[in-house]
């Protein structure tokens, strides 16, 4: 119909380039009304806007119409401002001043009027202009029949686009007719605003626009429904332009040429490419596979046949899937997939989704910088307006603060409303008390130092969150544990008594011992210690007592010094000073001699001997873990770990093969962020259990054990050699990346420098030039509080610190989702 | 005694103490610091000194301590406000609404205890100082004039000589420091060219009719002066305020204080246009001598507070903590915390600190930072007009960069000609936070601590030297800074891009994850979880986490996204903190608390 239109559509690429990147410049020409007739060439289409001569320079709909000069430019549709003079009255000057319309005219005719606030912006004038002239070319419809009738006619003929937006003239209808104009003539565009109609083809989030791609031109037999795909990103011109590009790509293409060497337009378009491998005998039935992928992935991968037995190069003999991502450079991964589904999963966890930016006044660049990124801060924020059983701690002032600790024993958690780690925490604390509710002779109380600042000053609290305990008699102790409720708790329940304790008898000592006397308590320290001291040896017990002080509530100590001393070292061959320590959970008795009496040292030797010689690995102890500094040597099990395993590990434990190493296990069912980990190291993952040992301290290489072999000493024992003589190689390092700030700040400096050389008192910096011309530009018709504010909205600089290297650390895992 | 050779007090102005042999004739009774004056400002050093358990002594001319305000000002209202409810409990916050109190640890001898009137009687501040020396047990010698000060040089002395104080009695004391906190009432001995013209406050007509069409000259510029001013500001042609101090160290201010549309002319008259004290209160021309109270108000003479109680009692205690370092190596008491404590002290300071509200421009706290920044120290209000001087100041180290928090009125970036005040605007969002109009904290990062030449040659209308960086957190009318979106997050994103780190907080099941998939950690792992102090989540925080990560790169046009949200493809949401990078908030969170 609009054969002048054709000429446009040469080159997409090229006008899309002009939508998004060209500056609009362009100004609205005006006119008188004669003037303006004169410009209409036939067969071109024009837009005008008739205006009273008297009527104000500006308005909003001006300045929405001077901004779509530029993109009906690009549809070769041009746009002018006409002033209705008194000497040539135009038929299509309105009477009154607020009567006034817009009209589009192709060539000489009137095509349509618009009032103005049809128009009411950009994407209104856009999308309606195109809307009036692709009048045929996109149907709109109201009912299913419809959709229906249109369906069948061009099935067999021609492929349809349907689209749901939610209303004519809001941006996603712009992009729907920018398409239109574009593939107008190669396909059917149907259009509705009808939510039903969305509906009853069985869409799901109505709320939102949706394009479907209807596959109608296959269909041969008439009675056979259209197969459907639906556009998954968001309705903008781009996306529809890249959607229906891979609409137009063949479905399934074969190949037989290197994988790494195939290229089609799925990888220009930044989508993945699956190669089914196939072979002669099976060649049916991998095509019939590859296509039944094919249609599952449309959209989001390319799908190729790769027939194998006529491949030069070669490739694993077990990988039926080759895998291609669209970023240059990354080599093919190989894939062993017995399960359709399986790879449709892989593609869709590995899409690479570039969030195309289109935003013409690019005010998204990037991510927001206003925007939460602490997960503390966000999930304490959400989760604020729900009600917290404070009352189950008291909660302290001024003037309560010194009655209360000194009447009873206290827990005081100092805390500022305002901080979210201290809020974080506060849930955990009045956990504790829940758990504690009337069993706990010590008094769980709280402070916030926000109102009470003098309080946890003079306390001697200057961060939060702090945790303290008042005990009669007792300098208060601050609890530098986890602040967590279980290590709490722990805390609090292991100090209803005092440490070391005084065992006075070898009966108490031996039911001390078998944790028969604190009951209660070993549920909480899974180790009680003992010091053996002769009477005599004053400094020692002192330095011990000091230990066992330092340690309460951590661990449960004791002391026995009483004359008989002698029968309990010589039953478990200690020779005095000593420490027994019972692991109550293995039911065993370890002596340690005490070489150096410190009470440092002491303390370090009992917190040695808390460490498993193969500990389940969790969120809690793993510091204590890493502390050593030695490669940890993990099991990932899938629940407890397999007691045929942790009896060959043990075993090299003894043999001494694993001194340089710290052997543990993780139970991916109590910590479930092993999985996290676990994707860090595997791709893809191998089956469970998994063996890895990963050298934090120095290098961050992850070696892997063999997963096809099983975890039996002997092949343990060869892998560790391997691994001693560097020949096995690592299936990843670890990111060694600073963590640098997740984004930048605003740059207020130049913000006020710039705001200073706006006013002329400072030179103008070079790069801020441009915009200053521009400024220029605008004030010289706006009126001045606009100026005013012009600037600040130039100069919201968000980059100070462009070079955005952050979290290479988390980058590298990013390419793995 | 040597009297002959001393210059009196009050001598010629420009010459501030003449220098005198003193013979050594009798031994004087030698103090290591002596207060002149037991006003609000004498009582304030005396308490720090007390406190620190110094060698101290007040004199004073009158019986009781306050005597300026058993006769001033004439309508024995005071003008500094007395609000006893702010609505908050915070202590130090209610200072900002309490302008009589002084500091002290004891909360009886709180302003609010002694008067109910929000502008309080004269009388009840005589009692409240009263008190304050009784109830801490201040050293004040009482109906002790002192007549004469001279300079006795020693090089055996602190600073290279003693003060010698000569009081009526004829009674001689040596003192290594000297602290002059005289006030400035009007004086009782004016001796210059037209002196004789003067009338005393004490006398003068409080009858604004008696000045109608007259150019009147204000000597002095204490409340009295200010209550003068305005009585007959509406009936004169021109009001001249001048003042000196009672001692006669002849400079002159360009004090404008609530006064300001008066555009004084400053201080002609008396030949001397510049303040002969330093930032840090000491004189200019003997070390050692300082100013405190009312009279040392010329160090922020533009400003404001450091002429009245509820500002000078901040700015002697940083003369004290001057002078506990220089003579008692005691450094500027400072708090050493980890790097992850950064923004929270931040947060906490500028929303409760007192000193930096009302001191502003003038006081300011100052955040040292230790190498490699993970640690730093936070000193509070420091005059920031010695910031060049700080390491020899303060015995502190500022090898690594440093953070200044000062609180800022709006600043005029027009020019003089252009009228800065837009109509009815205040600053709402975090971006345009730099145009903030009303008092709001300012940080100020310098990678190098500044040097005295760039402390002097500031650009104009700035306090300080032109930093690396600067960030101002949006103004708040409550004063109120704790947004966590509004204030917090941006300080926190100006702080991490100074340092080059990321400060977030992360809860110990992302540290874990982070320390076994990354070599490095970032600071709050470091510094909480591997010291086995990780913050642990609850069940419900953790349900929100996996729910803001659903909402990660939530569009409300593309479903797509949303589901590309789960960065992992994850059935098992919990094993995915990865990198907890933007998450997205919903929109209405932002105005909720706001």
């Amino acid at each position: 119909m609009f054969s002048g239109f054709n000429v446009f559509r040469v080159g997409i690429s090229f006008v899309i380039m002009c939508i998004f990147y060209m500056p609009t410049v362009n100004s609205l020409p005006e006119l008188s009304p004669q003037k303006y007739f004169s410009t209409l060439q036939p067969g071109k289409a024009s837009l005008a806007y008739f205006c009273q001569a008297d009527s104000p320079r500006t308005s909003v709909f001006l300045e929405e119409l001077n901004e779509a000069v530029r993109p009906l430019q690009d549809y070769g549709i041009s746009v002018a401002k006409v002033n209705c003079v008194k000497e040539e009255i135009s038929r299509y000057c309105g009477k009154e001043k607020d009567l006034m319309k817009a009209y589009l005219f192709k060539g000489n005719i009137l095509l349509r009027e618009f009032p103005t606030d049809t128009l009411f912006d950009v994407n209104a004038i856009v999308a309606h202009v195109l809307f009036a002239l692709l009048f045929n070319e996109v149907k709109y419809i109201t009912n299913l029949e419809d959709l229906q009738n249109i369906e069948n006619a061009l099935k067999g003929k021609a492929n349809i686009i349907f689209s749901y937006v939610r209303a004519i003239g809001i941006p996603e209808h712009r992009a729907v007719m920018e398409a239109a104009f574009v593939y107008g003539t190669t396909y059917q565009f149907v259009l509705t605003t009808e939510i039903a109609l969305l509906e009853s083809i069985g869409s799901e989030d109505v709320e939102y626009a949706h394009l479907y791609f209807f596959h109608c031109k296959l269909v041969l037999d008439l009675t056979q429904q259209c197969r459907r795909t639906l556009m998954e990103q968001p309705l903008t011109t781009l996306n529809i332009h890249l959607f229906i590009k891979t609409m137009k790509a063949s479905l399934l293409t074969e190949v037989a040429e290197d994988p790494q060497q195939v290229s089609t337009v799925h990888l220009q378009l930044g989508l993945p490419l699956v190669f089914i491998v196939s072979q002669q005998a099976t060649y049916e039935a991998d095509r019939r596979t590859a296509e039944w992928v094919a249609w599952r992935l449309l959209g989001k991968a390319g799908v190729l046949l790769l027939l194998r037995d006529s491949l030069e190069v070669n490739i694993p003999q077990d990988a039926n899937v080759v895998f291609k991502r669209a970023e240059e450079g990354v080599p093919v991964e190989f894939l062993v997939l017995h399960d359709v589904d399986l790879i449709i999963s892989h593609v869709e966890n590995n899409m690479h989704i570039e969030e195309i930016q289109e935003d013409e006044d690019n005010d998204m660049e990037g991510p927001d910088i206003d925007v939460q990124d602490d997960e503390v801060a966000e999930t304490v924020f959400r989760d604020r307006k729900r009600k917290l059983p404070l009352e189950l701690t008291v909660e302290l002032t001024e003037e309560t603060f010194n009655a209360t600790v000194m009447a009873s024993d206290s827990i005081v958690l100092f805390y500022a409303g305002w901080q979210a780690v201290s809020m974080a925490f506060l849930q955990s604390y009045i956990d504790v008390a829940v758990k504690l509710k009337g069993t706990s002779t010590m008094l769980l109380t709280r402070i916030n130092c926000a109102d009470w600042s003098d309080v946890c000053t003079k306390q001697n609290v200057t961060e939060f969150p702090i945790v303290k305990m008042y005990k009669k008699g007792e300098n208060p102790v601050s609890y530098a544990g986890m602040l967590g409720t279980e290590d709490l708790l722990k805390f609090i329940q292991l100090n209803r008594i005092s440490y070391p304790v005084n065992i006075i008898s070898i009966q108490e000592a031996e039911e001390y011992l078998s944790g028969e006397l604190y009951k209660d308590l070993i549920s909480y320290s899974s180790v009680s210690v003992l010091g053996l001291f002769s009477p005599t040896m004053k400094t020692a017990k002192e330095d011990f007592s000091e230990a066992g002080n330092y340690l309460k509530g951590y661990v449960i100590t004791g002391i026995y010094s009483e004359e008989d001393v002698l029968l309990l070292s010589t039953k478990y061959a200690a020779s005095l000073p000593a420490l027994l320590l019972a692991r109550h959970t293995e039911g065993k008795i370890e002596s340690v001699p005490l070489a150096s009496t410190h009470a440092q040292d002491i303390v370090q030797i009992i917190t040695d001997a808390l460490l498993e010689m193969f500990p389940e690995i969790t969120v809690e102890n793993l510091p204590s873990y890493f502390r050593l500094q030695k490669p940890l040597l993990i099991l990932f099990s899938d629940g407890t770990v397999n007691p045929q395993y942790k009896k060959a590990i043990l075993t090299l434990v003894k043999q001494k093969y694993l001194d340089s190493f710290t052997p543990c296990w993780l139970n991916l069912k109590n910590t479930p962020v092993g999985r996290g980990i676990l994707r860090a190291y595997f791709d893809p993952l191998p089956p469970l259990p998994l063996l890895v040992l990963v050298n934090l301290h120095s290098g961050g290489q992850v070696f892997a054990f063999p997963s096809d072999q099983a975890i039996i000493e002997e092949n343990l024992v060869l892998w560790l050699k391997k691994l001693e003589a560097g020949l096995e190689n690592h299936i990843t390092i670890l990111p060694a990346q600073e963590w640098k700030p997740p984004l930048p700040a605003y740059d207020f400096l130049s913000m006020i420098d710039a705001a200073t050389s706006h006013r002329g008192t400072r030179k103008v910096p070079k790069c801020m030039k441009e915009t200053d011309v521009q400024e220029n530009d605008k004030e010289q018709h706006e009126d001045k509080s606009a100026v005013r504010k012009e600037p600040i909205e130039t100069l919201r600089i968000k980059h100070w610190n462009r070079s955005m290297k952050s979290r290479k650390c988390r980058k590298t895992r990013q390419r793995k989702w | 005694m040597g009297l002959s050779a001393a210059a009196p007090l009050w001598g010629p102005p420009g010459l501030l103490l003449a220098i005198a042999l003193h013979p050594a004739l009798s031994v004087p009774p030698r103090r290591d610091y002596c207060v002149l004056g037991a006003g609000p400002a004498g009582l304030q050093m005396a308490y720090f000194l007390q406190r620190a358990g110094r060698d101290y002594a007040v004199f004073e001319r009158a019986p009781r301590p306050g005597s300026f305000f058993t006769r001033y000002p004439r309508h024995r209202k005071l003008i500094s406000i007395n609000k006893r409810y702010t609505g908050k409990a915070n202590a130090e916050f209610n200072l900002r609404h309490d302008w009589n109190s002084l500091l002290s640890h004891d909360p009886r001898l709180l302003f609010r205890h002694y008067s109910r009137a929000y502008f309080p009687d004269a009388r009840d501040m005589v009692r409240y100082l009263g008190d304050f020396a009784d109830t801490l047990g201040l050293r004040v010698q009482y109906n002790t004039t002192i007549a004469h000060v001279t300079l006795d040089k020693d090089r055996q002395a602190w600073n290279g000589h003693y003060f010698i104080l000569t009081d009526q009695k004829g009674q001689v004391h040596q003192c290594s420091v000297l602290l002059v906190a005289t006030g400035l009432s009007v004086p009782n001995q004016v001796d210059f060219p037209g002196s004789e013209y003067a009338e005393g406050y004490e006398s003068v007509s409080v009858d604004p009719e008696d000045f109608v069409g007259q150019n009147v000259l204000i000597l002095g510029r204490g409340n009295s002066a200010f209550e003068t001013a305005e009585n007959i500001l509406g009936v004169t042609n021109f009001i001249h305020m001048l003042s000196r101090s009672r001692v006669r160290l002849s400079w002159a201010t360009h004090y404008v204080g609530d006064l300001r549309s008066l555009r004084l002319n400053s201080g002609n008259a008396f030949g001397k246009k510049y303040p002969l004290i330093r930032a840090s209160y000491e004189s200019k021309g003997s070390r050692g001598l300082f100013i405190l109270g009312t009279a040392s108000h010329s160090v922020d003479y533009r400003k404001s507070a450091g002429g009245f109680i509820h500002g000078f009692r901040y700015t002697v205690r940083a003369v004290h903590r001057l002078l506990e370092h220089r003579h008692h190596s005691v450094t500027w008491p400072a708090t050493k915390l980890p790097i992850t404590q950064l923004t929270s002290s931040i947060v906490r300071r500028v929303n409760e600190a007192s000193g930096l509200y009302q001191m502003f421009g003038v006081l300011a706290d100052v955040i040292l930072l230790k190498e490699n920044s993970t640690a730093f120290e936070y000193l509070e209000e420091f005059p920031i007009q010695m910031l060049a001087q700080l390491e020899t100041l303060t015995g502190r180290k500022a090898k690594h960069g440093l953070f200044v928090i000062n609180m800022e009125y709006g600043r005029n970036f027009s020019g003089p000609d252009k009228d800065v005040f837009f109509d009815d605007r205040s600053v709402g969002h975090t971006e345009d936070a730099w145009q903030s109009n009303f008092l709001h904290p300012v940080i100020y990062y310098y990678r190098y601590l500044p040097t005295e030449q760039e402390v002097r040659f500031r650009p104009a209308h700035w306090p300080l030297p032109r930093p690396t960086a600067i960030h101002h957190i949006v103004e708040d009318f409550l004063t109120d800074w704790t947004a966590p979106i509004g204030h917090i997050l941006p300080l926190r994103r100006f702080l991490e891009n100074c340092l080059d780190t990321d400060l977030r907080s992360f809860y110990a099941e992302s540290c874990f994850l982070f320390t076994l998939t990354c070599q490095k950690l970032p600071p709050f792992c470091q510094q909480g979880y591997l010291r086995m102090q990780g913050l642990v989540s609850t069940e419900s925080l953790r349900q929100h986490r996996v729910e803001s990560r659903l909402l990660r790169d939530y569009a409300p046009t593309g479903r797509r996204l949303e589901d590309s949200s789960q960065q992992l493809g994850d059935q098992e949401p919990l094993g995915s903190p990865l990198a907890p990078g933007p998450l997205a908030q919903s929109v209405d969170s932002n105005k909720e608390e706001l």
